[in-house]
C-alpha cells in the first residue's frame, strides 16, 4: 500500500536536507555569491561537498572545472573537465535499467486499463497515481531525448 | 413434603446431563444429606463441583464415595483432579495411580498424570510417559498434546514437529495439531532430509504449505517448487497461500532470482503498492550482493521511484540506507539512519547505527561516544542486571572460568585473530568456554570446527536463537567468572547477555573498535597506543585495560606465499594501495590519498574490494579522486580475489599500503605487514583510527604513523623515492611480523591470563571491602 499520501516529488525539508537531494541549480546561487565575494576556494569546497553525494553528475564537474579555472588551478581544471567528459559519455550510453522499464510498463498498463479497480478516477488531475506515472514517463522521455 | 431419594437423584442427574451443573450439585448435596450412602451421588456431586472449579467443596464428597467404592477408577480420577486443583501434586499422582491400578488402560487417569508432569515441568518424565499412551491411543489428540508438550519442553522441536506431522498423516485434519506443528516449525531453522520426507506425507494443503516452507529453510529449492506447484494446482486462487507469501518466503530463503517474478506479479496487480516495491528493491539489492552486480543499477532506479513517491517515510529511508550501505557509502547512509532513529529510537538499526558511526570521518569522537552511551542507557533499562553472584567463591588466586562470546568464531577476521590464543591458554590458570552465536547448521566451518576441537564439545556452546534469559542462565550455570564479548555492535552480537549481567566480570575485546556503551561491561581490552591514557578514558563506559604488548595476535595461513618484489622496481612508478572494506574509504581519506598521489608524480593507487564489482561504485571513486585532481587512469580498481592465496599474492601489486583515516584496517593491515608491505597511517583520536599505529609499533615501524597530514604526505613521498628501502622491508617485515607479539599466540595468552587475574582480584577485593563496609554500617 502507498506509504505516503503526499504527492510525489514533494518531500519535506527534512529529507531534502540530505545533501544528495539538493539540486545543483539550488546550490548555484550560493556558489555564485561566494565567487562574487572573491572566495572561489570556498565555492570549490562547497561544490566538492555536494559532489560527494552526487558523484556522477557531469554538470557539477563542468562547474567545478570552471571554478578551478577561475582559481588558476590548471591541472585540476583539466582533470575535472576530463571527468565531466567521461561522465557525459557514460550518460550517453545510459540505458534505463530493465527493472525501471518494466515498472513503467506495468504502471502504464495498469493506468490505461479501465477495468483495473486500483485506478479509479485516474483522470482526475489531483490523482496521485497519475502524477507518479506522468512524472516518471516525462522524466524518462526527457532523458531519452537528451541522449538522442 | 420432601422428595424421595430416587426422585431427587433422577432430577439431579437430568440437570447434570442438560448442563445445569450448579443446580445439579445442589440436588446431589441435598440427596446426600438425606441419604449419605446413595450410590454414585457423592461421585457425581464431586464431578459437578470440580467442573465448576470448586474442588475444595468436592473433596469430602469424593472421599466419602471412595470409602464405599474403593475400586471405582473414575472416582480416583476425580479425586486426583481435586488434589491437582489444590496443587497437592503427590496426592493427586497417588490418586491417578490408584485409578490405573484398577483400570490399567484408563486414558483419563493417564492424561491426569501427564498434566501433573506438565505442572512440574518434568519434561523428560513426561516424554517417557507420553509415548506408550500415544501408542495405545494413536488417534488421541490429547495424548499427542502430552507428547508435543514434553518435546517442546525439552526443546526438541524437530521431534515435536515430526510427531505432529505423523499424526496429521494418519488422522483427519486437526486445526489444533496443525497449530502445534506450526509452533514447533518456528523453532526448526534447518529441517533435516528425513523430516522433509516425513512432512510430505499428510494429504492436507496446510501441511503442503508447511512442507514448502521447510524445503526453503533447508535450501531445497527444487523440492520447494515441486510442492508449490502441488499447492497452486489445488489452490489456484491463492486462498491458502498468498502470492505475497510465496514472494517473501523465497526472498527470505535467499532465492532472489525465484522471488523476483512473484514480486513483479504482485506489482503488476497493484503498481502503487509501496511495500511490495520495497520488497522488490531489497530483493534486487540482495541479488546484486550475491555476485549479480548488474542488479545494483536496477535497485537504484527502483529506489528512485520509491523516493519520489514516499521519500519521507521511514520505510523509504531504510531502503535508501540499504542502497548506500550496499554501495559502501556509509557517509551517505548515516543521515537516513538518523532520520529513522529520530522517529523510532528503538528501531533495529539503533545498534548497527553505532557501528556505522565509526566510519564517519567527520564525526567528533565525543559525539560518537555520546551516541554509544545514550544507546547503552536506553538498552540497559530493559534488563535486570542486579545479580550479585553471591555464591561464587571469591578466592583471588583460584582457577578462573573464562567464557568467550562471539558470532565470529569461524571464518571471520575475529576468528583469525583468536584462533592462536585459546589453545595457548594455561589450563591450570583458566578454563575456557566458547559461546558461538553462529548458525550451528551453516556456520560450523573449518575454523569453527578448529575452535570446537580446541575446547572440546563439553566446553562449546551454540547460542544462536537462545533467548536472553536462556543464554544468561547458560553462562551463569557454567559459572563463568569472566565473560569476554567479541562482537560489540557488529552483526549478530549478544549484547543482551551482557546487559543482563551474565557473569561477575564482563569484558569487551577484539570485535569492536569502540565502547559498547553498556555500564555492565566492566573492562575493554586495548593498549596505550590505540587508546592513550586521558581523553580515551572519558569516552568509554568500560574501564580501559591497556595490554602491555597490544591486543592482537594474527593467524597467518599455512600456505602464505613468498612476498613479491615491490612492483615499482619493474614499473618505474610507485603504486599505493588499500584492500580495505570500502565502507572505510570516506571522502576525507580519498582527499588525503589524492594529495599524496599528486605529490608523487606518476604514482598509481590500487583499490580492491568486493563492492567494486558494482559499476556505480567504480565510477563514484573515479569521480571522488577526479574532484581532487586525480585522473581516472591512476586508479586501479579490483574486486575480490577468488581465494586467500590469491589475496596474499595480490599484495605484489602495491608498494605502499594506505590506511583509511577514520576506521583503520586491522586484518588488512596485518595482511600487508605479513606480506612485507609497509602501511602509512594517520592516527586520529579514536580507537578505530589508531589501531594500525599499534600494529606498526609491534613490528618496529612507528615512523610510518604520521603525526599530521603534512607528515603523512612527506613520509609517503619520501618512501616512494626509496625503492631500496621498500625492497628491504619486503624481505624483513614478514620475519619481523612472526617474531613480534602479532605472531606470538602463547605470549598473548599469558598477557590475557594476567589481565584476567588483575580483574578478578580487583573484583574480589572490591567485594570484600563492600562487605566490610556494610557490616560496619550494620554494627
Amino acid at each position: 500500500m502507498p506509504l505516503s499520501d503526499s504527492p510525489p516529488k514533494d518531500c519535506t525539508a527534512a529529507t531534502r536536507r540530505l545533501h544528495q537531494h539538493i539540486l545543483l541549480q539550488e546550490l548555484r546561487p550560493a556558489l555564485d555569491g561566494m565567487v562574487n565575494d572573491g572566495d572561489t576556494r570556498q565555492a570549490i569546497e562547497r561544490l566538492k561537498a555536494w559532489i560527494i553525494g552526487n558523484p556522477l553528475d557531469e554538470d557539477a564537474f563542468i562547474l567545478l572545472g570552471e571554478l578551478y579555472e577561475q582559481a588558476g588551478e590548471t591541472n585540476a581544471t583539466v582533470v575535472t573537465l576530463q571527468r565531466a567528459l567521461q561522465l557525459k559519455e557514460l550518460s550517453a550510453s545510459y540505458q534505463p535499467s530493465p527493472s525501471l522499464l518494466r515498472f513503467q510498463e506495468i504502471e502504464s498498463a495498469a493506468v490505461n486499463d479501465p477495468t483495473n479497480p486500483l485506478f479509479p478516477g485516474f483522470d482526475i488531475q489531483t490523482n496521485r497515481e497519475g502524477d507518479t506515472r506522468g512524472a516518471f514517463l516525462k522524466q524518462h522521455a526527457e532523458r531519452k531525448a537528451a541522449h538522442e | 413434603m420432601s422428595k424421595a431419594p430416587h426422585t431427587l437423584f433422577e432430577v439431579a442427574r437430568k440437570m447434570h446431563q442438560t448442563g445445569q451443573t450448579e443446580a445439579a450439585a445442589l440436588h446431589y448435596a441435598d440427596l446426600l444429606q438425606v441419604e449419605p450412602d446413595y450410590p454414585h451421588a457423592g461421585y457425581l456431586c464431586a464431578v459437578a463441583l470440580v467442573s465448576l472449579n470448586r474442588a475444595d467443596e468436592a473433596l469430602p464428597y469424593i472421599q466419602a464415595h471412595l470409602k464405599q467404592r474403593m475400586d471405582h477408577a473414575p472416582g480416583w480420577i476425580t479425586l486426583g483432579g481435586c488434589y491437582a486443583h489444590q496443587d497437592k501434586i503427590p496426592e493427586a499422582a497417588a490418586a491417578y495411580q490408584e485409578a490405573l491400578r484398577f483400570e490399567p488402560k484408563n486414558f483419563d487417569a493417564a492424561l491426569g498424570l501427564g498434566q501433573l508432569l506438565i505442572k512440574q515441568e518434568s519434561w523428560k518424565a513426561l516424554s517417557q510417559f507420553a509415548d506408550p499412551i500415544l501408542q495405545l491411543n494413536p488417534s488421541s489428540l490429547p495424548a499427542l498434546g502430552l507428547k508435543v508438550r514434553a518435546l517442546t519442553g525439552l526443546e526438541d522441536h524437530k521431534s515435536g514437529l515430526a510427531a505432529c506431522v505423523d499424526f496429521l498423516a494418519r488422522n483427519e485434519f486437526s486445526e489444533e495439531c496443525y497449530k502445534w506443528a506450526q509452533q514447533c516449525f518456528h523453532q526448526v531453522p534447518h529441517p533435516s532430509e528425513a523430516l522433509l520426507e516425513q512432512m510430505k506425507a499428510p494429504e492436507h494443503i496446510e501441511c503442503w504449505i508447511l512442507h514448502y516452507d521447510a524445503c526453503l529453510r533447508a535450501k531445497r529449492l527444487e523440492a520447494a517448487l515441486e510442492t508449490l506447484n502441488r499447492i497452486r494446482e489445488a489452490d489456484p486462487d491463492y486462498r491458502h497461500l498468498s502470492l505475497a507469501f510465496i514472494a517473501d518466503s523465497l526472498q527470505n530463503a535467499e532465492f532472489y532470482a525465484e522471488a523476483e517474478p512473484h514480486h513483479w506479479e504482485l506489482l503488476a496487480k497493484n503498481p502503487q503498492d509501496d511495500q511490495r516495491l520495497i520488497r522488490l528493491i531489497q530483493n534486487t539489492l540482495a541479488f546484486a550482493k550475491c555476485g549479480h552486480s548488474e542488479k545494483y543499477a536496477d535497485a537504484r532506479e527502483l529506489a528512485t521511484i520509491l523516493f519520489a513517491r514516499a521519500g519521507d517515510s521511514i520505510e523509504c529511508c531504510a531502503v535508501m540506507n540499504d542502497l548506500y550501505m550496499h554501495a559502501s557509502r556509509p557517509e551517505l547512509a548515516l543521515p537516513y539512519q538518523e532520520r529513522i532513529l529520530a522517529e523510532q529510537p528503538e528501531h533495529p538499526l539503533a545498534s548497527p547505527y553505532l557501528f556505522v558511526l565509526n566510519y564517519d570521518e567527520r564525526r567528533p569522537a565525543d559525539e560518537i561516544f555520546q551516541a554509544h552511551r545514550d544507546w547503552g542507557r536506553r538498552y540497559q533499562a530493559k534488563f535486570d542486571a542486579s545479580h550479585h553472584f553471591e555464591a561464587r567463591e571469591r578466592n583471588p588466586q583460584r582457577k578462573l572460568r573464562v567464557g568467550y562470546l562471539s558470532p565470529d568464531l569461524g571464518q571471520h577476521p575475529v576468528g583469525f585473530f583468536a584462533i592462536d590464543i585459546f589453545k595457548a591458554h594455561d589450563p591450570n590458570t583458566v578454563e575456557v568456554f566458547l559461546y558461538s552465536n553462529r548458525h550451528e547448521e551453516t556456520g560450523d566451518d573449518k575454523l569453527s570446527q578448529a575452535f570446537r576441537a580446541q575446547v572440546g564439545d563439553d566446553h562449546w556452546r551454540w547460542t544462536r536463537g537462545l533467548s536472553t534469559e536462556k543464554l544468561r542462565d547458560l553462562i551463569r550455570d557454567d559459572a563463568i567468572d569472566i565473560l569476554i564479548d567479541m562482537a560489540g555492535h557488529t552483526g549478530h552480537n549478544r549484547l543482551d547477555a551482557l546487559a543482563c549481567r551474565s557473569a561477575p566480570i564482563q569484558v569487551s575485546w577484539l570485535g569492536y573498535p569502540n565502547t559498547t556503551g553498556l555500564e555492565t561491561v566492566d573492562y575493554r581490552l586495548s593498549d596505550a597506543i590505540t587508546e592513550p591514557k586521558g581523553a580515551a578514558d572519558t569516552r568509554s563506559t568500560e574501564t580501559i585495560y591497556r595490554m602491555p604488548n597490544g591486543f592482537h595476535v594474527f593467524n597467518l595461513p599455512a600456505e602464505l606465499p613468498e612476498p613479491a618484489e615491490p612492483p615499482c622496481l619493474k614499473r618505474g612508478y610507485v603504486t599505493f594501495g588499500s584492500y580495505n572494506n570500502m565502507n572505510k574509504l570516506g571522502s576525507k581519506s580519498v582527499e588525503l590519498w589524492a594529495k599524496l598521489l599528486k605529490r608523487v608524480p606518476n604514482s598509481r593507487i590500487v583499490l580492491k574490494h568486493k563492492t567494486l564489482a558494482f559499476v556505480d561504485n567504480q565510477e563514484t571513486l573515479r569521480s571522488l579522486f577526479a574532484m581532487h585532481g586525480i585522473q581516472a587512469h591512476r586508479l586501479i580498481l579490483k574486486t575480490t580475489t577468488p581465494g586467500m592465496v590469491e589475496h596474499y599474492h595480490s599484495y605484489g601489486e602495491m608498494d605502499i599500503a594506505l590506511d583509511p583515516i577514520a576506521y583503520n584496517g586491522t586484518t588488512t593491515s596485518c595482511d600487508a605487514l605479513a606480506m612485507g608491505v609497509p602501511i602509512l597511517t594517520l592516527p586520529g583520536q579514536t580507537h578505530a583510527s589508531r589501531v594500525t599505529a599499534s600494529l606498526l609499533h609491534r613490528v618496529g615501524l612507528d615512523r610510518w604513523a604520521a603525526q599530521s597530514e603534512e607528515a603523512f604526505l612527506q613520509i609517503g613521498s619520501l618512501a616512494a623515492q626509496n625503492p631500496t628501502m621498500l625492497q628491504q622491508l619486503r624481505q624483513e617485515l614478514p620475519h619481523r611480523f612472526r617474531q613480534s607479539p602479532l605472531g606470538d599466540g602463547p605470549a598473548m595468552a599469558r598477557d590475557l591470563e594476567h589481565a584476567y587475574r588483575d580483574m578478578w582480584q580487583t573484583f574480589c577485593y572490591e567485594n570484600a571491602s563492600a562487605k566490610a563496609a556494610s557490616t560496619t554500617e550494620n554494627d
